[in-house]
């Protein structure tokens, strides 16, 4: 909010620091200053005044006030009034509220034999300082008086609001005995319209609490104004305004404030009233405005109607100097304490080692004990006070398993040369169309179609992540690894939030790296200690993708237990194109963190080491190319024992010197027995053992 | 001696010798089952016992000598060898070389940790939560009440869905994770809450619609702001692994009372803002079913883009998504 120094400077006999300096000290003790600058003979401050100090900060005088009590200087008073009352024919009206709920407050002056005219320089300027501008004398004097003390106030036309009435009666205006005016606050019916001053049409309903005009004589209503909004063309002050009435007013806060989110209309009244007034501001107000009226001569002062439901008194709050002190970590002087909270405005009376805090009715902030603390604590300056390490009990913090396993995946995926990314938690409204996807979580105001939906899995992005950095590496062969760890979302019958794990690698080569991602899962499992997983290529369904973002063969879930607990596949190349991702393969896998942390075995225990040396035997068998080659596995197993200490796929092989349809593959067989060294005659005896039993496979030849 | 001469014949030629090689031949020529002086044992057999032990141990003798000169010559051989590679070889240390590429850790991954660690050896829990949250653990626990202008401080992403008649959000803090933790854990308590958190902004940049937060949250008996203060400021100087000089700030946040900005003194004397902090504010006790007269806490929240950009100096927070390999690298 912009304030102007001469006008602050004004409220002190003595001067002020210098604008920088100022700001600097209200930074420290109060609010932040945005800016500082030079407007004319003025400066202006852009002052962050807080939210819970707006309803006696949102003003001149609020911050002025706040100045005083962190340079200790003094205030000068406002000038007292005299009025007498000047009471003319047309004055004469009645306030009422509908609901008091929606209006706590509402005070009306009355002005007759006004002269509309332009304000004086001084005042101009003031207004232009703060960035409004001056309309004419009688609107300037309620907006200043709006900057100076923070209560919004309007003005009314009062002939015209009389002569509307007419209008619509076709009857004379006519001011008879029982002569009076009605206004009314109260709520809108739907399809009422308002031509507000900034010259739109707003469409009200019985949301909207509007300042009404009633007639006697004919029953009518008018909508004059949106209730702490803003008012209405056609009770607008003009050059040939006579009499005129001012509201003061407080309304309900939150009624202001979902009008104006509802009318995407804010104005300096809105803001002032959505952040709550002090309802014994409109006193005030009006002791100001009649000050200035009189002062710039504009017209006479009549009568002064005010309608209030409940009186709002000072609160009292009781605070030990114990829990001052326990609050800051620190010893503070008790004269200090109450010097301080004088300063601010507080009348505090002191009771043994209490304070009986009385609560100027302007701090609508101050509630509890632990608010007053921080009075004291911001006058007192927070640095202050000395850092002391915490008195506590030297527990150990418990160890978050999760987020440990977490870092053992991403550590093992950098060694396993992949980059880690972090994408948008977001996908677009493209995404949904191109990919079909079902299930999304939707977000009701998305920033814009780009980011509409929540991601339902990591992979869309990291593919994006693919296409992103293939301008950038050029034509020659490259490799690409990507994971991201984070959650996804979807929607069943309940929202899902789940972390995963997803990796993909991206070679721009024809080559087939299903193997070495396969590899590369092994490892991750092995590291976080997964044991009893395998591969399932039957029956197939995506954890977080759905089946058409697979190559139909290659493909396949992971299961710990009979629980899917991940998915590794080949990218379909249709998704690929999609995606714009031209040239290249990319393979995939994707995790459910919550499954591996389940499966990931949290006791290791050491193995002995073999005391005996290994024999090994190689052996190459050919095999119809759509065997199994878990089939010749669990034959090599099954008749090796327990002496088959380990079995590893060393080659593959077809093409040249291989019949058409066959594939050549070779294992290395090591044999081992724990309790004593093996001769090669009792290896031999195994291995042809071994042999025998792959043959009786017509199919299978073990190649000798 | 009738052996010297075979014995200057065998010298002769270690000392010619070059190589290992040479010299293993002269030992198979000499020396092996074949060898001259193996012949030499068995032309002595038919002898009378005195001449074959005089003469056997001339030729044991002359075994040994050779032996031994081989040895010798082998070890000059050696070291002979050494040097030349010595001399011989040597490297441009200017040549450029090529690396074999490694996989990286996202920097906000290595900051987040570092912040871990050093949180964990002052006794702090690692916490998390939803990142889809309620209204009421978002907003209203936490002493933001609906239509409460203090929500304009965080604008909030909404969902369509929602859940037992409850509007749902993409929580804009890690704050609710306060409520959360502390409705099922008795204090004294110290926590840490990593996460991301979205806000409906524009992006720039400063600002993104999602980022992360760590947010901060000590209760005890008696917690203070002086504890606040030297806790935060031993995080600081390890962090920054520095002396770092701090201010606090008054500020408002409805969560805590009193409130304030913590800002950091740059090289260049100005202050940088880096986290919001306060004591637990007696509301949000009340809202997690405890009696804010028994217990006193501070929380803080610090921007985990802002403290990378600040240690790494990257000028653009939007680097962080655009996941460029050329970015990603550098850390």
């Amino acid at each position: 909010m912009i304030f102007s120094y001469n006008w602050l400077q004004s409220f002190f006999e003595k001067k002020l620091p210098k604008p920088e300096k100022l700001a600097q000290i209200l930074e420290m003790r109060a609010f932040e200053v945005e800016s500082i600058e030079k407007k004319g003979k003025d400066f202006v401050l852009d002052i962050k005044v807080l939210p819970n100090r707006a309803p006696d900060c949102f003003s001149h005088f609020g911050i002025a006030k706040e100045i005083g009590a962190i340079l200790d200087l003094k205030l000068k008073p406002f000038p007292k009034i005299k009025v007498n009352p000047v009471k003319t024919k047309l004055d004469n009206f009645e306030i009422k509220i509908e609901n008091k709920e929606d209006c706590q407050r509402y005070g009306a002056l009355f002005l007759s034999n006004v002269k509309v005219k332009e304000s004086p320089k001084w005042l101009q300027e003031r207004l232009i300082s703060c960035g409004l501008q001056p309309i004419n004398n009688i609107v300037d004097v309620t907006n200043y008086v709006m900057l100076e003390i923070g209560q919004p106030c309007h003005a009314f036309d009062f002939d015209k609001i009389l002569k509307r009435d007419q209008s619509k009666s076709n009857k004379p205006l006519t001011l008879e005995k029982n002569f009076k005016k009605w206004i009314i606050v109260k709520r809108a019916k739907k399809g009422d319209k308002i031509l507000a001053l900034d010259e739109k049409k707003y469409e009200l309903d019985n949301d909207i609490l509007v300042i009404a005009a009633k007639s006697f004589e004919n029953n009518s209503e008018n909508i004059l104004a949106i209730a702490g909004i803003k008012g209405g063309k056609e009770s607008a002050i003009d050059a040939r305004t006579r009499n005129v009435l001012i509201e003061m007013a407080n309304f309900n806060p939150t009624l202001i404030r979902r009008a104006s989110q509802k009318l995407k209309l804010k104005t300096d009244a809105s803001i002032r009233f959505e952040h709550s007034l002090d309802q014994n501001l409109i006193l005030l107000a009006r002791e100001r405005i009649i000050a200035l009226i009189k002062e710039l001569k504009i017209g006479d002062v009549g009568s002064f109607v005010d309608v209030s439901f409940q009186k709002t008194l000072p609160k009292k709050i009781r605070i030990s100097f114990d829990f001052i002190r326990e609050s800051f970590g620190c010893q503070i002087k008790e004269d200090l304490v109450i010097k301080i909270l004088r300063k601010l405005d507080f009348k505090v009376k002191r009771e043994k080692n209490e304070l009986l805090v009385e609560v100027p009715t302007t701090r609508l902030d101050i509630n509890l004990p632990i608010d007053l603390v921080e009075e004291v604590g911001r006058i007192y300056g927070f640095e202050n006070i000395e850092p002391v390490f915490p008195f506590v009990n030297l527990a150990l913090a418990k160890e978050n398993e999760e987020i440990k396993l977490l870092n053992l995946i991403k550590r093992t995926l950098k060694e396993e040369k992949f980059f880690e990314v972090y994408n948008y938690s977001f996908i677009s409204k493209e995404d949904k169309e191109k990919f079909s996807l079902e299930k999304l979580i939707e977000i009701e105001n998305p920033i814009s179609s780009l980011f509409q939906y929540l991601r339902p899995n990591l992979i869309i992005n990291l593919l994006k992540n693919i296409k992103d950095n293939q301008k950038n590496i050029g034509n020659s062969n490259f490799e690409i690894r990507f994971f991201e760890t984070g959650k996804v979302f979807s929607k069943d019958k309940n929202i899902q939030e789940k972390k995963v794990v997803s990796g993909v690698i991206f070679t721009n080569k024809k080559e087939e790296l299903f193997y070495e991602l396969k590899g590369i899962v092994e490892v991750l499992l092995k590291n976080l200690f997964v044991f009893n997983t395998y591969y399932d290529d039957e029956k197939i369904s995506p954890l977080f993708t759905s089946l058409d973002f697979w190559h139909d063969k290659k493909r396949a879930i992971i299961r710990a237990d009979n629980e899917a607990i991940g998915f590794i596949g080949e990218i379909h190349p249709a998704i690929l194109k999609k995606m714009e991702i031209e040239e290249g393969r990319v393979f995939a896998f994707e995790f459910d963190f919550e499954k591996l942390f389940k499966f990931s075995q949290k006791e290791l225990e050491y193995e002995e080491l073999p005391k005996y040396s290994p024999v090994i035997r190689d052996l190459s068998i050919l095999i119809p190319q759509e065997t199994k080659l878990v089939e010749v596995l669990n034959i090599i197993e099954n008749t090796g024992k327990e002496i088959l200490y380990d079995v590893d796929l060393i080659d593959t092989y077809s093409g040249d010197n291989i019949e058409e349809g066959k594939e050549s593959v070779t294992f290395r067989l090591i044999y081992l027995d724990k309790n004593k060294q093996l001769t090669s005659e009792e290896v031999d005896k195994i291995h042809q053992k071994i042999i025998k039993e792959l043959e009786k496979n017509k199919n299978w030849k073990v190649r000798k | 001696m009738e052996y010297q001469n075979l014995k200057e014949e065998i010298f002769q030629k270690i000392e010619k010798a070059n190589t290992l090689k040479d010299l293993e031949e002269i030992e198979k020529e000499y020396l092996g089952s074949k060898g001259k002086i193996r012949e030499l044992f068995s032309l002595i057999s038919k002898l009378s016992i005195e001449e074959k032990k005089e003469k056997g141990e001339l030729i044991n003798k002359l075994k040994e000598e050779v032996l031994k000169k081989i040895l010798e010559k082998k070890e000059f051989i050696h070291k002979n060898e050494i040097e030349k590679r010595i001399t011989e070889e040597k490297i441009d240390i200017t040549r450029p070389v090529k690396i074999t590429p490694k996989g990286k850790l996202h920097p906000l991954t290595l900051v987040l940790d570092e912040i871990c660690d050093i949180f964990k050896s002052l006794g702090f829990e690692i916490v998390e939560g939803p990142e889809i949250e309620t209204e009421w653990y978002n907003f209203d626990a936490l002493n933001i009440p609906k239509d409460h202008p203090a929500r304009d401080m965080w604008d909030t992403f909404w969902l369509k869905e929602k859940k037992d008649n409850q509007r749902l959000l993409l929580r804009t803090h890690t704050s609710p994770v306060q409520v959360r933790y502390l409705e099922t854990h008795n204090p004294p308590l110290r926590i840490i809450v990593p996460g991301r958190v979205f806000r409906y902004e524009a992006i720039d940049s400063s600002h993104e619609i999602n980022f992360h937060q760590v947010e901060g949250l000590m209760v005890d008996k008696k917690i203070s702001v002086a504890n606040f203060k030297a806790i935060i400021e031993a995080f600081l100087k390890r962090f920054f692994e520095k002396e770092i000089e701090i201010r606090l700030r008054p500020s408002y946040f409805p969560f805590t009372e009193p409130s304030f900005e913590i800002d950091i003194k740059r090289k260049d004397g100005k202050w940088l803002e880096i986290m919001g902090a306060g004591l637990v504010h007696p509301y949000v006790f009340k809202n997690s079913k405890l009696n804010p007269n028994d217990w006193q806490g501070f929380a803080f929240g610090m921007g985990l883009e802002r403290l990378t950009m600040i240690k790494y100096k990257i000028p653009d927070i939007r680097l962080f998504y655009e996941n460029d390999l050329r970015f990603l690298r550098q850390f």
